[in-house]
């Protein structure tokens, strides 16, 4: 665990590297020629046309397309005209291909049409074609499900460095916290993330989709998001599939650095920035083990009821020696931030030798960022007992400053190799990732029972590594009839988080005790193991006279989490502090033979750990999905998919009578049926009608008995498995047995299709939901929470998008696009019984209490929009956008406790680039992120009452400066 | 049985730890050795009728709860120690709601609750190895029964505090203000409080919604990391009760407890936070309770008392001495009404005090210490010259520690 560089797998990074390199320099060997490089599509379809003859007209020389669509031809340097003809096809003539010695020209993709009634041709000049998106959008409208996404050359365009910023241009699609994708207003429960088509381990547990801000966009190809269900996807999706597709085949060679900076006023070279000392690699984004447990995990070691009879016997000395190994610091300190920074290298070529063709790509990224958010403020509100008063009452009142320094190290491998009827490809990557936050709050308790000021200190390390390999392959038999894919992908994936601390010191007093908290010190471990295989076979037909195809394959899925959490709360018996947080485990403090009512530890994990648990989930699926064309303009994709579903838990509850070792607590077998119809109504014109059946199961945790304590919220989350019942246990409000969500899915879209990748679409979407999941308060325990089915919800939403070039009111606008896409949608839930009853018991007067509510993560809408300018001519791109998602219910309330909700964050961000040279070598940046400065908020709402603020955030305004050198 | 195995294990090395260090007191038995009957492992729940008996010592190996409909009897001079466990871990002798506890000690042999840490065996009242002001080695004795409590949001039951929420053990609460959940006499709780997290602790003795049915007198409560006594709810009465060293609070009261408590001692220690606090109801049922005939003993850090959120109840015939002057310790040593909905309940008559006496440090006035209007109430006297407070034979040092150790021998 210290040294993340030990495992095999970083040692085949190296070798690939060594590989890749030594393919670099073998490069420079060849010379004089200059090389061409294209990909042709079928305009109709979107689907690569095989065997397409391109012939360069002044030498005569030429080549035929792969099954990829691709073709490369080298030519001395000069100018040429390419022929592009294929049968019943019409001939495309592409003129003014420059073309250098020893560079590739790339061409953009270009779309061949069935030819008309006479035999055409089509003259293009090579730089006409040149847009931005349009090969997406060629697949977006020829896909067979509705699917939105956003490719490397936006994010590259756009100056987005991560995943997330760049996937939130995408329709429909929000980003949450800088990190969790919402794919349409659902929560991230409906939302799934895979990488490469595959599965992967979520990176937190309290989460089912993956942290998008660990992917730099140097080792991303495109992102699709599939809001509709097809046979060959997961079911287990309902807002959609994020799918990340790493680099393969770079279409040329490619060396890039690019350098990044970013100056927050609020935040950068503020001398009243928070930290706290940890190891020497925190830099890299693991800790070196400073922050290591002293027990070395162990569950044997003694407590303090063994050690204070006698302190000085064998127990007791090892007692202190375990006390005293703990590290000293619990606060931090004030020092100078530093700006953000970030590196990334990226590299990748083509070469073709007699019998294959090689491919590889290698990526590097790091990235330091340092967030200060002062006056940051988290809150408890409740309604006052009186049911006519209205105003929310302080229970708890939190506000403080906190430092945050985030550094992600990430590097991909990739190696591909194409043959006349296969490909291969093996992609290796390792993302690293450590997060540092010290925290220091002024804290206010006038909750009933407790009375007090304190002051608050916070420090916490959380450090993520996800390694993952991906092997696939791609077959083609008979042509173009048969293609067969497989792939199969290990991943590892850990969190943990060394060492989190907390200490209040009540005010001015500077004492410590039960009532305002004793320090604690909790060690969090998560480790997932997940391994799929993949295979899927297409067959393409011929089906009422027209190209169909049929398309059947299967999945396996298996995970496997561990999980642990062990805290530690130190009583401080009769010890006097000065309000240092720094002093409390000063060895004058300790507990020893002369000081039995010292500092001690209670370690809470021992000998019940309902935290330390096993879970595995196996899923085994299998589809059947056929293509066909009924009619001339219908085209209907039907399916069935099939998953065996299963999960087992290894743990035990909190009080230790329920013991269970590998014990099946989810056994699905659902059958998911799709139909999607498009209809072409008229060219570049589509309607699409879909419906399918998919599910959302529960995650590890929440099929658990963990019962695990935030000292820092204060809230309790219990797995699903514990039931709870109320009126002395006659009335069972929950009975433990949490169930999968079945979701019917039904979308209508509209869409056009202009040139130049303008576009315009409207959606229509409604989803029912058959006992959803959602967080639950106790009824018996107002601070405790957890997973329960709730009664059935459903969704109804509206989704606009266009891609507009503003030609249409000068011709001088023609560089300028607006794009804009948004969402509105309806949710509404039906409340459990004992819900119902808990708002209609603490009702204000005059208030009425429905039975439905709006379903918990749901934003009521989402808006997307930009302007941007591009010319090619003169390298200059800028665009602002603008975004903001609705308020949506976070925690739902529960007796005194109110609902609490998202404040809309509007965000305004601005980028400029510039690209410099002929041949675009240097590419300059500029951005500004938040110019509104908008709050990130979140509030109790109540009837009749102004809101009370839950937590606050002031992110500022941030200035972005880039530079990248392609060599 | 894995588990039970290690907790075994875990076990007997603690015990065998312990006994290896014991000079001069016999040699307690290994609880897992079953040639020794005086010391008893109680590992589950007891859920059905059970007596532990006089002479011996039970060793509660985990939170263990009486369930409803049975009857836990412990016979004067039994020992009960919580085995060593924090958090979630800690371990406390529960009767539910629907049990019954019958643990009558008498004045010379009371029965002691207290950690295996202690080296006590029976017959003996202090602990031979441990000072009265440890505390948190274990959780404590937890009431918990059918009477009406006023809680937020106005439901009829809810969790008590230091029990993990999955425990439905731990509930308490409902319409039978009448409920019986025992008699107790002459108990004396030591060492104990043991924490989940922040305001989340176990008492000395918790009476969640403990029903009039119930007896409960002569109480000692020493050492606990929380409070001594805290009521949540609930209509018993409880007579004669002393508390030494509490951690936060000597007795809290809060959610419309509605009986009375005659008779008490509150002796701060150096971690005590106020001798008194007490809560108003936190739903819409109103109650107030009444504390009568009780001697409060300060020290440098605690305060008399804090009403606080709407307090009701009386409070008559109570002396104070021994606290700092507040002026100089910010507050400290002072009695305060806080809040609007205190100072209102005071104004209106629901929260009433009589007769309260207190022995000033020098040059310190009653307005000074006895705040929002409290001190037309009380009156200063001189040291020992009250004519209130607790009638201090109740507490004879023949059960009582705290009296056997000379800590109340300054009082009338």
């Amino acid at each position: 665990m210290k040294n993340q560089f030990n495992n095999p797998l970083m040692k085949g990074f190296l070798i690939l590297f060594l590989l890749v390199l030594s393919q670099v320099f073998a490069g420079f060997v060849f010379a004089q020629n200059g090389t061409i490089r294209g990909t042709i599509f079928e305009e109709g379809t979107g689907e690569p046309l095989f065997g397409v003859s391109v012939l360069v007209k002044e030498t005569s020389t030429g080549a035929v397309t792969d099954f990829d669509g691709k073709f490369e031809i080298k030519v001395a340097p000069g100018t040429y005209t390419l022929q592009v003809s294929y049968i019943s096809y019409a001939s495309i003539n592409l003129t003014e291909v420059v073309v250098k010695a020893d560079e590739v020209n790339v061409l953009s993709d270009l779309l061949m049409a069935e030819e008309a009634s006479d035999l055409e041709t089509v003259t293009v000049s090579a730089s006409a074609i040149r847009t931005t998106e349009s090969a997406l959008l060629s697949v977006k409208r020829n896909a067979a499900n509705l699917i939105d996404g956003i490719s490397a050359s936006t994010f590259r365009q756009i100056g987005d460095g991560d995943a997330a910023s760049a996937v939130k241009r995408v329709t429909g699609v929000s980003i949450e916290g800088g990190k969790y994708i919402y794919v349409r207003g659902l929560g991230d429960r409906y939302t799934k993330t895979v990488l490469n088509g595959v599965d992967i381990p979520g990176l937190d547990p309290d989460r089912n989709t993956i942290q998008m801000d660990i992917f730099p966009t140097n080792v991303i190809d495109n992102i699709i998001v599939s809001k509709s269900f097809t046979a060959d996807l997961p079911a287990d999706f309902t807002g959609g599939v994020v799918d990340i597709e790493t680099k393969d085949f770079p279409e040329e060679k490619s060396m890039r650095l690019s350098l990044s900076g970013g100056i927050n006023p609020s935040m950068h070279f503020n001398s009243n920035y928070l930290k706290y000392d940890g190891g020497n690699t925190d830099f890299l984004g693991y800790d070196d083990g400073t922050r290591a447990i002293p027990t070395d995990g162990r569950t044997d070691i003694p407590q303090y009821g063994d050690a204070v009879g006698n302190p000085n016997g064998p127990k007791g000395m090892e007692y202190q020696e375990i006390l005293g190994n703990f590290n000293k610091t619990l606060g931090g300190y004030r020092a100078n931030s530093l700006m953000d920074v970030g590196i990334s290298f990226s590299l990748g070529n083509q070469f073709a030798r007699s019998k294959a063709t090689w491919g590889y790509n290698f990526a590097l990224t790091y990235k330091n960022e340092t967030e200060f958010y002062q006056d940051a403020e988290y809150n408890l509100y409740a309604k006052p007992r009186d049911a006519d008063q209205t105003e929310l009452e302080p229970l708890e009142r939190q506000r403080g400053d906190f430092g945050v320094n985030n550094v992600l190290l990430g590097g991909l491998a990739g190696i591909a190799l194409k043959t006349d009827h296969s490909k291969f490809k093996l992609n290796l990557m390792h993302l690293q990732n450590g997060e540092s936050k010290a925290g220091e709050f002024d804290f206010v308790n006038t909750n009933l029972g407790a009375n007090f000021e304190a002051k608050q200190y916070n420090l916490e390390y959380s450090q993520r590594a996800l390694t993952s390999v991906l092997l696939a392959g791609t077959h083609y038999i008979n042509g173009n009839d048969w293609e067969i894919n497989w792939k199969l992908a290990p991943t590892r994936s850990t969190i943990d988080d060394p060492d989190i601390r907390f200490t209040r010191f009540r005010e001015p007093t500077n004492n410590i005790s039960t009532e305002v908290g004793l320090p604690a010190r909790i060690w969090r471990n998560l480790e997932e193991y997940s391994i799929v295989a993949k295979g899927d076979i297409a067959k393409n037909l011929t089906l009422f006279s027209r190209q169909g195809k049929v398309k059947f394959g299967g999945n396996y899925v298996f995970k496997q989490r561990d999980f642990n959490i062990q805290s530690f709360q130190f009583a401080t018996g009769d010890t006097e502090f000065t309000g240092d947080p720094n002093a409390i485990l000063l060895n004058e403090n300790l507990f020893d033979a002369e000081n039995r009512n010292g500092v001690r530890y209670n370690a809470d994990f021992i000998p019940i750990n309902a935290n330390a648990y096993n879970s595995i989930a196996t899923n085994m699926a299998g589809y059947a999905s056929l293509e066909a064309n009924p009619a001339e303009k219908l085209k209907a994709i039907i399916g069935l998919r099939v998953e065996k579903f299963n999960q087992y838990y290894t743990g035990t509850n909190q009080t230790g009578t329920i013991d269970y070792d590998l014990v099946e607590v989810l056994d699905d077998m659902d059958f998911f049926p799709t139909v999607n119809l498009i209809f072409n109504l008229k060219e570049n014109q589509n309607l699409r009608a879909s419906a399918s059946r998919t599910i959302a199961r529960p995650s590890f945790k929440e099929l658990s008995y963990a019962e695990i304590l935030d000292p820092i919220t204060g809230r309790t989350f219990i797995g699903g498995l514990y039931p709870e019942t109320t009126n002395g246990g006659t009335e069972v409000l929950w009975d433990g047995n949490l169930v999968s969500t079945h979701v019917n899915n039904f979308d209508l879209r509209w869409e056009a299709f202009q040139e130049r990748g303008q576009m315009l679409s409207v959606s229509a979407f409604y989803k029912t939901f058959e006992k959803p999941i959602e967080m639950v308060q106790f009824l018996a325990d107002p601070g405790t929470f957890q997973p329960r089915n709730v009664g059935n919800g459903t969704v109804a939403g509206l989704e606009f998008e266009f891609r507009k070039s503003l030609k249409f009111i000068a011709p001088s606008f023609e560089n300028f696009s607006w794009n804009t896409n948004v969402t509105i949608t309806k949710s509404q839930i039906e409340m459990s019984e004992s819900e119902f009853r808990s708002r209609s018991l603490t009702a204000r007067e005059g208030q009425e209490i429905k039975d439905t509510r709006d379903m918990a993560g749901q934003a009521p809408y989402l808006i997307n929009t930009g302007l941007s300018y591009n010319s090619f001519t003169t390298g200059w791109e800028a665009g602002v956008f603008y975004n903001v998602q609705g308020s949506s219910l976070q925690y739902v309330g529960f007796g005194n406790r109110t609902d609490t909700y998202s404040v809309p964050f509007n965000s305004l961000n601005l980028n400029i680039n510039k690209t410099f040279g002929a041949d675009e070598r240097l590419q300059a940046g500029f951005g500004v992120d938040n110019i509104l400065n908008s709050k990130r908020e979140f509030v109790y709402e109540s009837y009749q009452a102004e809101d009370q603020i839950f937590s606050s955030l002031s992110p500022g305004t941030k200035i972005n400066l880039r530079l990248a050198f392609s060599f | 049985m894995k588990k039970y195995n290690s907790l075994l294990i875990l076990f007997s090395a603690a015990v065998i730890g312990f006994t290896s260090c014991i000079e001069g007191n016999d040699k307690p038995g290994d609880p897992s050795d079953p040639d020794n009957d005086n010391i008893l492992l109680v590992e589950s729940n007891i859920s059905s009728n059970t007596t532990w008996e006089t002479g011996k010592t039970y060793v509660l190996g985990g939170r263990i709860t009486v369930t409803s409909g049975n009857t836990l009897t412990i016979q004067p001079g039994a020992i009960v120690k919580g085995e060593v466990g924090s958090g979630s871990n800690a371990t406390a002798l529960i009767i539910a709601r629907g049990a019954k506890i019958d643990a009558q000690g008498t004045a010379t042999s009371p029965i002691i609750f207290t950690t295996v840490a202690d080296e006590i065996t029976p017959g003996e009242i202090a602990s031979p190895n441990l000072e009265a002001d440890l505390s948190g080695l274990w959780g404590g004795l937890i009431i918990l029964g059918n009477a009406k409590a006023s809680l937020a949001g106005d439901v009829t039951e809810i969790q008590i505090e230091g029990i993990p929420p999955s425990d439905t053990n731990g509930l308490y609460g409902g319409s039978n203000d009448a409920d019986n959940s025992g008699i107790i006499k002459y108990i004396s709780i030591r060492h104990g409080g043991a924490n989940i997290g922040e305001g989340n602790e176990i008492n000395g003795l918790t009476l969640g919604g403990v029903g009039s049915g119930t007896v409960i007198e002569n109480v000692e409560v020493i050492g606990n990391q929380d409070d001594g006594i805290e009521w949540f709810g609930g209509s018993v009465n409880v007579k004669n009760a002393i508390i030494w060293n509490a951690g936060d609070d000597g007795l809290d009261t809060d959610q419309a407890w509605s009986g009375t408590l005659d008779n008490f001692i509150v002796v701060a220690g150096s971690e005590t936070d106020h001798a008194l606090e007490i809560d108003g109801p936190e739903g819409s049922f109103n109650a107030g309770h009444t504390l009568k005939n009780g001697t409060i003993k300060g020290n440098g850090v605690a305060e008399l008392g804090d009403f606080r959120d709407g307090a009701r109840g009386t409070f008559e015939n109570i002396y104070f001495f021994n606290f700092a002057d507040p002026a100089t310790t910010d507050g400290r040593g002072d009695l305060s009404l806080s809040g609007d909905k205190t100072l209102a309940t005071f104004a209106g008559g629901n929260l009433k005090f009589m007769n309260l006496q207190a022995t000033l440090a020098p040059g310190v006035t009653l307005t000074t210490v006895f705040k929002g209007g409290t001190a037309a109430f009380a009156t200063s006297v001189a040291a020992g010259a009250n004519t209130v407070g607790a009638t201090k034979t109740a507490f004879a040092s023949t059960w009582s520690w705290t009296a056997a150790s000379g800590a109340i021998s300054d009082l009338k």
